[in-house]
């Protein structure tokens, strides 16, 4: 573990290293994300010029909604978000042999290389908005919902990894999939919706197949007091589950894999 | 005991054949033709520790599959291997401690940033403790003569100073086993032979096992006691290299360029007539006496540009083809 750890140490610096080199596209990318930001804003408050409540979430819970999953999102890519879209074109490259001789774990070298620095500052910057904005609607939250939303954030983060490297890693078999990671985003940025307003099939792929409720709705159901206890229980075995089915995937598929011509 | 052990070792790769053309593509979305390819036919050999072991053939003959087998990158379809004892394609850390695989056409280092980073990066991955980190560093840096170079982005780096700094990421754990697929491909002559000779010191003081695969004859008689030939998946050849060049590589080709026409009759008399064109002629002699033949053209014929050229790799293979199979 002590192991990984440092290891990780040193891709953090590595990357941090690399941005240096690219300050000012940092920044300019800094600026479209602020835009990003306010459009998902404005979609809010264009819903509620319409409407006092969405499927029973008032404005303030769909702003919270929201924002837990633009922090998932950014902690995601962060962590992850740079490194596993790439696995497509390191298996078909055969950039894969090199992972695989070392003596560590071919996935988390492959699932962390780069940290994405610049969606660090976005996240310090996102939570300073997610303060505001509970400090403007006013909320006022029991700890244990908090510490429940907080941990079942964290099993929302685990399962978006699971359900990307699963998608990604169908690429051993089927080579060339350059649009599973558009489709993941697109599928993915349906999870800042509460649940209810999807049709009922919808709502139960949400929960399983393709798990979009455990990014926010499901961490915000917890906060606000709508999670049973049943519920916060599926969710966490649920993420563990579908992290172990994911790693299992993984190994399974790395026998099929045939490195490149050289 | 051997260090490396491979019996009846097997690797067929699944491919899929689409015909050029638009409808052939569409087509080729519902149906596929699902054909094999044969890299390696179940091939048995065995390697000494401290050897180091030249592994020939040409283009798709199966050299870099095997080396992929044998540093656990792919499974293989049947038959066994073993590497100091270990089963490769398991990947165990204990094994993968203990080789180290630098393939010439791909890179482990950083592309924006100094290969010392990458170094760092290793010794973590590797658990080398820092004494032994900065001793081996400092050796392998006097070895390969990069001291001057590890701080500049690898990307700034010339071809040759990037192989150097390959060789040292890949070494910095002290590996039992080493295999080098084509280190010095792509290289200038001087880059070729610094890695050539640092290859031969390291061999030689630290011992290590190492399988090089090279299409450069010279990388081969520079370093290999012993070459193991490869071609169509199958070994034809395993043995000592004196006994393979003695066999097989009788002769050079001398190439050479006149200021004005020289009768073909004329050029016979100093060797085997391979080509001959305007004020042009390829002329194949005998290995030991292209020195001085080279010399006599030049004293008795207007000679204005002559070249000595070895046989390559794979003309050897296609003698051994033409002789027999298998020996």
């Amino acid at each position: 573990m002590n192991k990984y750890f440092k290891i990780y140490k040193i891709f953090m610096a590595n990357s941090f290293s690399y941005e240096a080199q690219y300050r000012g596209d940092t920044w300019i990318k800094m600026f479209f994300n602020i835009i990003w930001l306010a459009s998902m804003f404005l979609t809010v408050e264009v819903v509620f010029r319409h409407t006092s409540a969405l499927a029973g979430w008032d404005k303030g819970e769909i702003y919270l909604m929201t924002l837990f999953w633009i922090l998932a999102d950014e902690l995601a890519m962060m962590i992850f978000g740079a490194n596993l879209p790439q696995l497509p074109d390191t298996i078909t490259d055969g950039k894969l042999d090199i992972y695989l001789t070392k003596p560590m774990s071919a996935l988390f070298a492959i699932s962390t290389k780069i940290f994405l620095v610049r969606s660090l500052y976005r996240f310090i910057m996102e939570i300073i908005i997610l303060a505001a904005v509970i400090w403007k609607f006013d909320f006022a939250f029991n700890l244990l919902y908090v510490f429940f939303s907080i941990l079942l954030g964290l099993a929302g983060i685990f399962v978006l990894y699971s359900f990307t490297l699963m998608l990604n890693t169908l690429a051993f078999w089927l080579h060339r999939i350059d649009n599973v990671n558009v489709a993941i985003s697109v599928l993915t940025s349906l999870g800042k919706y509460p649940v209810e307003v999807l049709p009922r099939t919808m709502r139960i792929l949400a929960f399983t197949a393709i798990p979009i409720a455990f990014t926010a709705y499901i961490p915000v159901a917890a906060l606000t007091g709508r999670s049973s206890w049943h519920g916060i229980l599926y969710a966490l075995v649920f993420a563990g589950l579908f992290f172990w089915g994911a790693v299992k995937f993984w190994n399974f598929a790395l026998k099929r894999y045939s490195s490149a011509s050289s | 005991m051997p260090i490396i052990q491979i019996e009846n070792l097997s690797k067929t790769y699944e491919y899929y054949r689409k015909p050029a053309g638009f409808w052939n593509s569409v087509k080729s979305l519902f149906h596929r033709e699902k054909l094999f390819a044969e890299a390696v036919k179940s091939i048995n050999f065995s390697i000494e520790e401290g050897e180091l072991v030249g592994f020939l053939g040409p283009n798709g003959a199966g050299k870099t599959t095997t080396l992929k087998i044998l540093s656990g990158i792919i499974y293989p379809t049947s038959g066994s291997a073993k590497v100091l004892g270990y089963t490769p394609w398991k990947r165990q850390a204990r094994f993968q401690k203990q080789f180290a695989l630098v393939m010439g056409q791909k890179n482990q280092l950083w592309w924006d940033l100094p290969a010392m980073e990458s170094f760092i990066l290793n010794k973590e991955i590797y658990e080398v403790p820092e004494a032994m980190f900065k001793e081996t560093l400092e050796e392998l840096t006097e070895l390969l003569d990069i001291k001057n170079i590890l701080d500049v982005q690898v990307r700034k780096l010339s071809l040759g100073q990037r192989m150097k700094c390959e060789l040292v990421a890949a070494l910095l754990h002290s590996p039992r086993v080493l295999f080098l697929d084509e280190p010095t491909i792509g290289l200038d002559v001087v880059s070729q032979n610094n890695v050539r000779e640092f290859i031969k010191k390291y061999n030689r003081f630290k011992k290590t096992t190492i399988i090089l695969t090279s299409h450069y004859m010279e990388d081969v008689e520079a370093l290999c006691e012993r070459v193991i030939i490869i071609n169509h998946g199958l070994i034809v050849y395993d043995g000592k290299l004196q006994k393979l060049l003695d066999q097989y590589i009788d002769h050079k080709i001398l190439e050479v360029t006149f200021t004005e026409n020289v009768d073909a009759k004329t050029l016979a008399r100093f060797g085997k007539l391979k080509e001959r064109a305007a004020k042009r002629a390829v002329i194949e002699v005998r290995k030991d006496k292209a020195k001085d033949i080279a010399v006599q053209l030049l004293t008795k014929l207007p000679v204005d540009d002559i070249l000595i050229n070895e046989v390559g790799v794979d003309e050897v293979i296609r003698k051994i083809f033409a002789g027999t199979a298998r020996l």
